[in-house]
């Protein structure tokens, strides 16, 4: 009997039975009740481990090595057993719910393994207590939220009372708020109920201020970090794979103090909280006139917007999707400019999506109208950009459309080449990562040759080295092409990266627009955690590279 | 939900009741039975979903008594009393009637349904049905769950496409293939979407034993009560309105509604939602010791 929940021992796996490994070697340990974050980067195997755990999901191929959950082989468990003590929470909050209402999504589990009705009532009761769904338990799942739709994933996989939760990027497709939430309640089942939790996440932001233990899968599966949080992020300063720009605002601006000669120490710990951060840089700033050096540089507090003349003009919009449903829109005024990136925010149900597809034209306002150029070609990139594509090779697919847009093959391969994907035109559109459909995305609609570029969540579970590129592309499309992006996100980080204004939609309308750094710099609450924890020290900051600036580092030290 | 009563009675029972008014209401044209059908499953409709809903799905059923109604007297001219004649075809007022008879017991029966599907939910059925036939019920959740979400899937799609190509080819052609094409994204992205769902069934245990079911409805004293007037009414009705109904004819002529005790045991069978909220009336605290304190307390409180 081994002390550990969850065990593997040289484990090795590659997809067929010849080939590389995709794992190999993976070797850890986690104790009963521990917190455990799996980072790296996309394509590293993360899902492939974390499935290998679960017989039932594992992945078709080849493995060597041992896994145990407390102690057995769960390739030898009995089915019940095998499915009520491992419990996993994957990817899409849609996909995972099997029946039309909360209750019975619930029960699911239980039925599955044959409860009987009394045990069961108790169960379920006592669940929905613990996760608060007693208010929506006799809702139909079709009408819930994506963050309860997320935390009913949970709950239903809680209530079999697994031993060990294990969760792959749970949030990634939620909005920050609600993934907040959700972080919140797998906290509570871990410290509360003591079930180990062994997850993935690229949104470090909120995960890593939980997690005891971190575990880094490099790419070509190895296990290149096992150990605490420090240590952790002591290794990504050296090498990081991109990751570096994915964990918490606190811990990149305390990495920046130290290069500054105001570390952490040795020994001591990163900050990973705004609260922490803060503490952080006022004993560092504080330091300043006993030893001299850090000079803190106020920055401007506003940017200028590049020039643009407005090719699209929303005048007082007015939309709601039946008569006898409420106004989405209300009164809304909104221009858009050719060569600049403008970023519509706003909490779920504010109208974004709405806005963008009474612009593209899909949504006739009630009242009110959209103003365009003549001949101005306005392109629209929903939500789940997998919706783009019907063929079976990705060249194929970019193709598609080669008739109404005028290109040719040789078109299809630039432009694959400019986004990085051309390597990848024998796939099939499905099986590309998060990133990699967004950019497959966007290359289809820009071999449209379009002016106008309304783009709905493009960040939409991408990582941080996905992110940066689809930011490069955005900024460079609005520079240096002319064209005029505008984008919906739920990521301020990027906003304030990407973006030259910024308008938030609220009250059915859009509240405010500003340029983008300005926009954060006067906002208090609904602002970038580095804005937060700078707010009153270093004036003028809003992303990282901003307190590098200000603290004379030079532009190139955020990238590690 | 302001459903009434009647709706949180257990599923057999709301079941069974359905049952004998969809299946009594099929089974006879007689005017005075059918009028009774009609009125009491109007009036359930209103009182379960309010006017509003009810006025739209009579804009359903009176266009189809009329066109029953005339279908029937244009094609069947066995009747004695002739209105028109034009050529072979003859309309006589016993067709009409029979057929307005015939339309009105069809809306009857599209009014019950209306209020089935308010009444009994997707998770009754499957409560009732769903230990016998769990593969069946499972399926009747997950087809139930699946369909809003195509819906939107498809309003997404659709609206995506438009946006980019939609502009292009204004034709009935274009507008055809972007048809196809839109139908070939859904099954693409349906078929993406039920791996994970299977996989999520799975990870939860889909198939490792016989299922159970989850019960959510209890058997109580009223429920035995109700069930047993249901019976009695069931099998009162059994003798009386199968007897009034094979009396009565429509051809030659149409015959007298004459008076019968089945009207009342018909109108209190249909009238079972109305009459179980009777028991509102009844005082809670009859009988228990400390009535008169909680009869002040309650008083004080309970009155809004």
């Amino acid at each position: 009997m081994s002390e550990y929940a969850l065990e593997m021992r040289d484990y090795a796996f590659s997809y067929g039975s010849v080939g590389e490994d995709a794992l190999r070697d993976i070797t850890f340990g986690l104790e009963s009740g521990s917190f455990t974050v799996l980072c790296g980067a996309s394509g590293s195997g993360k899902s492939t481990l974390l499935r290998a755990l679960k017989p039932e999901l594992v992945v078709a191929g080849a493995s060597k090595g041992t896994v145990r959950v407390l102690g057995d082989d769960p390739y030898l468990l009995s089915p019940v057993e095998s499915a009520t003590r491992v419990g996993f929470v994957m990817q899409d909050p849609e996909n995972q719910i099997v029946t039309d209402t909360v209750w019975h999504e619930l029960a699911f589990g239980l039925e599955s393994i044959g409860m009987d009705t009394q045990t069961m009532r108790r169960r379920v009761a006592e669940t929905a207590h613990f996760f608060g769904i007693g208010g929506w338990f006799d809702r139909r799942t079709a009408d819930l939220s994506g963050g309860q739709k997320q935390l009913l994933n949970l709950a239903a996989v809680v209530v079999m009372q697994p031993a060990v939760l294990v969760l792959d990027e749970p949030t990634s497709q939620l909005d920050p708020i609600a993934a907040k939430g959700f972080f919140d309640v797998l906290e509570r089942v871990n410290a509360e109920l003591g079930i180990t939790v062994l997850i993935t996440e690229h949104r470090l932001e909120d995960v890593l201020p939980f997690a005891d233990r971190v575990l880094f899968l490099e790419r070509g599966g190895t296990l290149a970090y096992d150990g605490d949080r420090d240590g952790f992020v002591r290794m990504l300063k050296k090498d990081g794979e991109g990751l570096y720009a994915a964990l918490p605002a606190a811990t990149r601006m305390s990495i920046l103090l130290e290069r500054a000669g105001r570390g952490p120490g040795e020994h001591a710990s990163y900050p990973v909280t705004v609260r922490e951060g803060r503490a952080y840089l006022a004993s560092a700033l504080a330091t300043v006139g006993a030893q001299g050096g850090l000079d803190a540089e106020p920055l401007p507090m506003g940017r200028t917007i590049p020039s643009g003349d407005v090719v699209l003009r929303a005048k007082d919009v007015w939309f709601r999707y039946a008569r006898e449903m409420p106004f989405v829109l209300r009164g809304v005024d909104f221009n858009l400019h050719a060569g600049r990136v403008a970023a519509l925010v706003g909490g779920n149900g504010s109208g974004k999506s709405t806005l963008l597809c009474a612009l593209a034209g899909v949504r006739r306002p009630e009242r009110g109208r959209i103003v365009k150029a003549r001949n101005l070609h306005v392109a629209l990139m929903t939500q789940n950009p997998k919706a783009l594509f019907v063929r079976d090779r990705l060249v194929d697919d970019l193709l598609e459309w080669s008739d109404l847009g005028g290109y040719t093959l040789s078109d299809v391969h630039n432009m694959l080449e400019r986004f990085g994907l051309e390597r990848l035109g024998d796939r099939h559109p499905y099986d590309l990562s998060g990133g990699e459909t967004q950019k497959a995305a966007l290359a289809k609609i820009l071999l449209l040759k379009p002016d106008v570029l309304l783009l709905d969540e493009p960040t939409k579970g991408l990582d941080a080295p996905a992110k940066a590129q689809v930011g490069a592309i955005l900024a460079d499309l609005a520079l240096r092409e002319g064209k005029a992006v505008l984008l919906t996100t739920h990521d301020l980080e990027f906003v304030s990266e990407v973006a030259h204004t910024c308008s938030m939609l609220f009250g059915h309308e859009v509240a405010c627009t500003q340029d983008a750094h300005g926009f954060f710099l006067d906002n208090l609450f609904y602002s970038t955690p580095t804005a937060r924890i700078a707010r009153g020290m270093l004036d003028g900051c809003v992303t990282t590279t901003d307190v590098a600036v200000s603290l004379g580092l030079g532009e190139g030290a955020h990238d590690g | 939900m302001a459903k009434g009563l009647f709706a949180t009675y257990h599923p057999a029972v709301c079941m069974l009741f359905f049952l004998a008014a969809i299946g009594f209401g099929f089974s006879t044209q007689h005017p005075a039975y059918v009028a009774l059908s009609c009125s009491m499953s109007g009036a359930y409709l209103v009182y379960l979903r309010g006017w509003r809903p009810f006025l739209r799905t009579m804009g359903m059923c009176v266009p189809l008594v009329v066109f029953v109604g005339l279908l029937n007297s244009l094609f069947n001219a066995a009747g004695a009393t002739v209105l028109w004649q034009w050529g072979p075809f003859s309309v006589c007022a016993e067709g009409l009637c029979y057929g307005v008879a015939m339309g009105g017991m069809l809306a009857a029966v599209l009014l019950w349904f209306a209020c089935y599907n308010e009444v009994m939910t997707e998770d009754k059925f499957t409560y009732l049905f769903g230990r016998r036939l769990p593969t069946v019920s499972l399926m009747v959740t997950m087809v139930s769950r699946w369909i809003p979400r195509m819906v939107s899937r498809g309003r997404s799609v659709h609206d995506s496409q438009e946006a980019l190509i939609g502009g292009y080819d204004r034709s009935k052609r274009g507008m055809l293939r972007r048809g196809v094409r839109m139908a070939t994204v859904l099954v693409g992205l349906g078929m993406e979407d039920s791996i994970q769902t299977a996989d999520s069934m799975s990870a939860r245990g889909y198939g490792a034993t016989i299922r159970t079911s989850y019960a959510r409805f209890r058997w109580h004293a009223r429920e035995c009560v109700v069930m047993g007037v249901l019976v009695v009414l069931i099998a009162a009705n059994a003798v009386l309105l199968v007897a009034d109904a094979g009396a009565f004819t429509y051809y030659p002529r149409v015959a007298a509604v004459e008076p019968s005790w089945g009207y009342a045991t018909y109108a209190l069978m249909l009238g079972t939602p109305f009459w179980v909220e009777l028991e509102r009336l009844r005082v809670p605290w009859r009988g228990s010791s400390y009535g008169k304190q909680s009869c002040t307390r309650v008083g004080a409180h309970g009155r809004e």
